[in-house]
């Protein structure tokens, strides 16, 4: 008989505590928002079932939790701790990736600038509340709305950290849909909402072929620590643009970053353990992370009013929503407002430019931080 | 520590300053770059379509031969097309495509292939290089297959974009 209770015990129903139950909770919800609500499912779904694992109450030293090392979710977690992981989705996202309606109307990449305000602002926030400087640095990135950018970042500053901020960041971006209108409703009036943007020219082949280079080399010559993002992001687009690579940019594109993608969103779910997530510093982490996302889209907005002070062609001022650089959601809330308002009015070829510009500014803000940070 | 205290031990406003500056430096220049960079490349083409107008060579033996073929071989021509510099490049690219895929090539494949490349608007230009009769149908029991025009020219014309 005792032999049964000591084996009861070591299972998990013995082993298992309100924080183990909360956060299956949490990873069901997540399954749940992307299979049944559609919200961003590559992501929440292995994100989801990466919690499940994460928070089985195992029994301590037989080497199955990701932190105990030589466990097998461990070495698949190195790709996380040393930021392998990121600039592998970084590739994928450049070999998917058009930048023609970037090129076409290079004037919307401020407004990619402006939103990264948030990121700043959350920064100083952070560290007002009493965070130490490399976690505020951490926290900031949220604003930048980009996961991958957000995991590396936090890999290198605050590698504890790691967990409760990629799922403040993916929870974030799956939720544009919900924060994002409220701003944008709030900062712009009926006529603003109404503005209509010309067609934007055509982008040849060679100016495609020649951007990811001369981006590449200004903006990591401007930000080094940018270098291992947008190297990535740069070279995939360049394997699409240049026809000759295809078959290197089709498996960036599809099968690399598949992989990548499920073994990030598994290992990053299986990060939040219950003892280790559920800690006063995650609430603050997801109270802040919530604040960025309004701060970048105010600041996007805000913008692109200031632009139509100054300039002879009219911006809608709803582009600079998508200045956060979740793409392609926002850019997608965009036309869906502006749509709302004016069913003949298409933002979506526009709202793409920041978007995307928002990516390359996420990516050069995380390596400011990371620079000014690194102890 | 909390409040402003925290921020300035921390620097907190130098970096957010510096950070600042540096990602809407970066954008701007970046923006600035791609702005001009339509202007830098045509003004690129001309320079060298006038270096090579202006180039007089001295025609050896072997050359002069080659300029004799190249000049039959225009003679042969029936026909001059003017295209704009987009369905230049268009053509340049759906030239390239077939070379891979080999003559005569079926319209589907061509269109597949130039989709999954990015060029624009493929089957706009398909349409007009058919309708130009640049491409024309290999007949017989070939059918429904096309080749290259070989009697055509293709001249770029100055207009920028013909719609």
């Amino acid at each position: 008989m005792e032999l049964v209770i000591n084996f009861f015990h070591n299972t998990g129903f013995g082993l298992v505590t309100t924080g183990h139950l909360i956060m299956i909770t949490v990873g069901l919800m997540f399954i749940y928002l992307g299979i049944a609500k559609h919200y961003e499912p590559l992501l929440l779904v292995p994100i989801g079932f990466g919690i499940l694992m994460g928070n089985i109450p195992v029994f301590k030293g037989l080497g199955l939790g990701i932190y105990e090392k030589g466990s097998v979710l461990n070495y698949l977690y190195f790709g996380v701790r040393q930021g392998i992981y990121p600039p592998l989705i970084f590739l994928g996202i450049g070999a998917m990736t058009d930048f023609s309606t970037m090129l076409a109307r290079p004037k919307l990449m401020l407004l990619g600038a402006a939103a990264q305000v948030g990121i700043f602002v959350t920064f100083l926030a952070a560290l007002a509340i009493g965070f130490p400087a490399n976690e505020a640095g951490s926290i900031g990135i949220i604003g930048g709305a980009d996961g991958p950018t957000a995991i590396f970042l936090s890999a290198k500053l605050a590698p504890h950290l790691v967990g409760p901020i990629a799922i403040a960041a993916y929870s974030y971006m799956a939720l544009v849909p919900v924060i994002q209108p409220p701003i944008m409703y709030l900062l712009t009036t009926k006529e603003e909402r109404l503005i209509k943007m010309s067609d934007p020219r055509s982008v040849s082949k060679r100016e495609k072929i020649l951007f990811p280079i001369v981006a590449f080399l200004l903006c990591c010559f401007l930000a080094p620590a940018a270098l291992p993002l947008l190297g990535m992001l740069f070279l995939g687009n360049l394997l699409k643009e240049c026809l000759v690579a295809d078959r290197l940019a089709q498996t960036a594109r599809t099968a690399l970053i598949d992989i990548v993608t499920i073994l990030l969103g598994v290992t990053v779910g299986a990060s939040t353990q219950a003892d280790v997530f559920l800690t006063g510093k995650s609430i603050g982490i997801f109270c802040l992370g919530a604040a960025s996302f309004m701060v970048a889209t105010a600041g996007g907005i805000l913008f692109a009013k200031l632009m139509n002070l100054f300039s002879k062609e009219k911006i809608n001022p709803l582009l600079g929503a998508a200045g956060v650089s979740a793409v392609p959601d926002s850019a997608r809330v965009v036309q869906l407002i502006g749509n709302r308002e004016d069913p003949s009015n298409y933002l979506l070829m526009h709202a793409m430019g920041p978007n995307i510009s928002g990516v390359i500014g996420s990516a050069i803000a995380a390596g400011v931080l990371w620079s000014f940070l690194l102890k | 520590m909390y409040g402003l205290k925290a921020i300035s031990a921390a620097n907190g406003w130098l970096i957010t300053l510096a950070g600042i500056s540096i990602v809407f430096s970066g954008l701007l220049v970046l923006s600035f770059f791609i702005s001009n960079m339509e202007k830098a490349i045509r003004f690129l083409d001309k320079q060298k379509e006038r270096i090579k107008h202006a180039k007089i060579k001295p025609v050896p033996e072997l050359a002069k031969r080659k300029k004799k073929a190249k000049e039959d071989k225009r003679a042969e021509v029936t026909k001059v097309v003017w295209l704009s510099p987009e369905q230049v490049e268009v053509y340049n690219y759906y030239r390239w495509i077939t070379e891979r895929l080999g003559e005569p090539f079926s319209l589907q494949q061509l269109l597949e292939h130039a989709e999954k490349r990015g060029i624009r608007r493929p089957y706009y230009h398909l349409d007009m290089f058919l309708q130009m009769r640049l491409l024309y149908d290999a007949g017989g029991d070939q059918i429904g297959f096309y080749r290259w025009a070989r009697d055509i020219e293709i001249e770029l014309s100055e207009e920028k974009n013909e719609n």
